[in-house]
């Protein structure tokens, strides 16, 4: 177990008697970027809120080295977090949210938050249920960033955002708040922006982590194989968990070790290769 | 200290609408009288038409005095701890319903802290509002009655200050039996904890019947603790000196401040501890 590090040790989660986690255990090593991929329904945002200690769960979380109890306070000295869904309250003005957060939060950091404040362009005399949802989540970003803290927790944080701030967000926005001693782990649907920033993937599919791997390791391990389609079956015999059939040539992504004669190969990426391991189509990643 | 008065600020933030309606209810019932004051005066009748006329006992005006005053008080606190009642449920299953208790409760504050800062909102802030219209509306009632009749200053006071003792025992025990069904019940907690009272009442009724058993009534039990103001027991009078009535309102500081009082606390603290622990036992899914 390494000090600076956030640790899962074989944590599972029912609701009822439903197991939405199964004997997750996971290392989020410090200074790394993460990223959590799971269809809908995988247990990605309970995951995240077993580690912050939102949940009763059976196993142990631990962030660097001390146990995290339940409803544990002290997590957020370390730890910034954005839920799925607009977490922020209604009854506050925008000015009154950032205004709690900065006295209630000893981690608030002022410059960060007037820089962010600057480009996020808010209307702070607005009620935050005034806001469209775009802006919600411009404002829950922007508190969330302003916090001087280890790790940052990102559940689906750019949902409902438009593609200009999307890119803006993973860009410029979260390299703003990446030093190399931060850990962030973030879960998307648009795994295709954030492949470029992450370090290391985890995907998630039935409540149980199915890998974590370095990214730039596992594009290594798979590949985007394509062949005629009367040549079919030499891709077939690989039983592909998916494979898709356009403009004549079947195509799917198979182990990178496999060679097959006239075959075309293209790099896979993360979405590919997640679909290649749980099966399913590309709109529920 | 910090994060108590930031809590507190946010809590004032949310909730102030509610809080004030005794402010807004009094505010309507004074524009009502002063309307019908004016009509009073265009029909040509002077101020002194709303003077009771008569030959009254000499110590009748101040009876009358400390009655009005204490109706009044009646009135107010019965209207503070409905609102009271309201506001408990807000404060702690308002953020819950909204799905924004994530954000409050992603800080770096204990639940301790954040549930303390609740309930002396709760209290203080009802009783605080209370006690200033009811102060303000005993002065309007004092003065005039000083001004039209010889009634003395003190039965206005001390029929003030004897309600808003008693009240405000009686708004710490029911803002606690309400806090406690509020924790217990994340949604429609009134009507719930109601039926909960009312469950239990009928259990025991038919315990009672059937088992030949002996036990108390639970609503007529809660009842002695629910009194807005006690009578102090004029009626008991010989005379109506003034004498005489001073002393029974001095005596009347043994009903407000009995062991009556001090069961109320221990059930109030009692109710509130265990309402806390339920509410730490949520999960915030």
């Amino acid at each position: 177990m390494t000090e600076e590090s956030y640790i899962v040790h074989n944590v599972t989660k029912y609701y009822g008697k439903f197991k939405a986690i199964d004997s997750v255990s996971l290392e989020l090593r410090q200074g790394k970027i993460i990223g959590l991929l799971g269809k809908n329904g995988a247990g990605k945002s309970t995951l995240m809120r077993c580690m912050l200690g939102f949940l009763n769960h059976s196993g142990e979380v631990y962030i660097d080295g001390n146990l995290i109890k339940r409803r544990d306070p002290k997590v957020f000295e370390k730890v910034a977090f954005i839920p799925d869904v607009s977490g922020l309250d209604d009854r506050l003005t925008v000015k009154q949210t950032i205004d709690y957060v900065k006295r209630i939060n000893p981690k608030w950091n002022e410059v960060t938050a007037n820089k962010l404040l600057e480009i996020s362009n808010l209307p702070v005399n607005k009620k935050v249920s005034q806001l469209s949802k775009g802006m919600k989540t411009k404002l829950y970003l922007m508190i969330t960033l302003s916090l001087d803290v280890n790790y940052l927790i990102l559940d689906e944080p750019t949902l409902g955002l438009d593609i200009a701030f999307r890119k803006e967000f993973f860009n410029t926005i979260l390299n703003e708040f990446y030093e190399g001693n931060k850990t962030i782990f973030i879960s998307t649907h648009q795994v295709e922006e954030v492949e470029d920033i992450l370090q290391e993937i985890v995907f998630i599919d039935k409540g149980k982590i199915l890998l974590h791997e370095e990214v730039h390791t596992l594009k290594e391990l798979f590949k985007i194989v394509s062949l005629p389609l009367e040549q079919s079956e030499k891709i077939m015999q690989y039983n592909p968990k998916v494979y898709t059939k356009n403009m004549g040539f079947m195509n799917a992504v198979l182990s990178s070790d496999i060679e097959i004669e006239g075959a075309i190969y293209g790099k896979a990426n993360l979405a590919d290769i997640f679909l290649a391991m749980v099966g399913g189509t590309n709109e529920s990643v | 200290m910090n994060q108590c008065k930031t809590l507190l600020k946010k809590e004032w933030w949310i909730n102030w609408k509610q809080l004030l309606l005794p402010v807004w209810v009094s505010l309507a019932f004074i524009g009502v009288c002063i309307i019908g004051l004016l009509i009073g005066l265009i029909k040509g009748k002077g101020i002194t038409y709303f003077r009771m006329e008569g030959n009254f006992p000499p110590g009748f005006n101040n009876l009358f005095l400390f009655g009005s005053v204490q109706t009044l008080n009646i009135a107010l606190g019965f209207l503070s701890i409905m609102v009271a009642i309201m506001l408990a449920d807000n404060l702690i299953n308002g953020g819950f319903k909204l799905k924004c208790e994530i954000l409050h409760q992603s800080q770096p504050v204990s639940l301790t802290k954040i549930l303390s800062s609740k309930y002396v909102f709760l209290i203080l802030g009802s009783f605080i509002v209370y006690a200033v219209i009811s102060f303000i509306g005993t002065l309007v009632i004092t003065f005039t009655q000083m001004y039209f009749t010889s009634a003395l200053f003190y039965f206005g006071f001390y029929a003030w200050l004897q309600s808003a003792v008693e009240l405000f025992f009686t708004l710490i025990f029911v803002c606690s039996l309400f806090w406690f069904f509020a924790c217990l019940f994340q949604r429609k907690s009134f009507f719930m904890g109601i039926l909960t009272l009312i469950g239990i009442e009928l259990a025991i009724k038919i315990l009672n019947y059937t088992s030949a058993l002996n036990i108390p009534s639970l609503l007529s039990y809660l009842s002695k603790f629910i009194k807005i103001s006690s009578d102090p027991g004029f009626g008991k009078a010989m005379d109506l000196n003034v004498n005489t009535l001073i002393s029974i309102v001095q005596a009347n500081w043994k009903n407000i401040l009995s062991n009556n009082t001090l069961l109320k606390l221990l059930y109030s603290a009692i109710l509130t501890l265990g309402g806390s622990l339920f509410y730490k036992r949520r999960e915030l899914i």
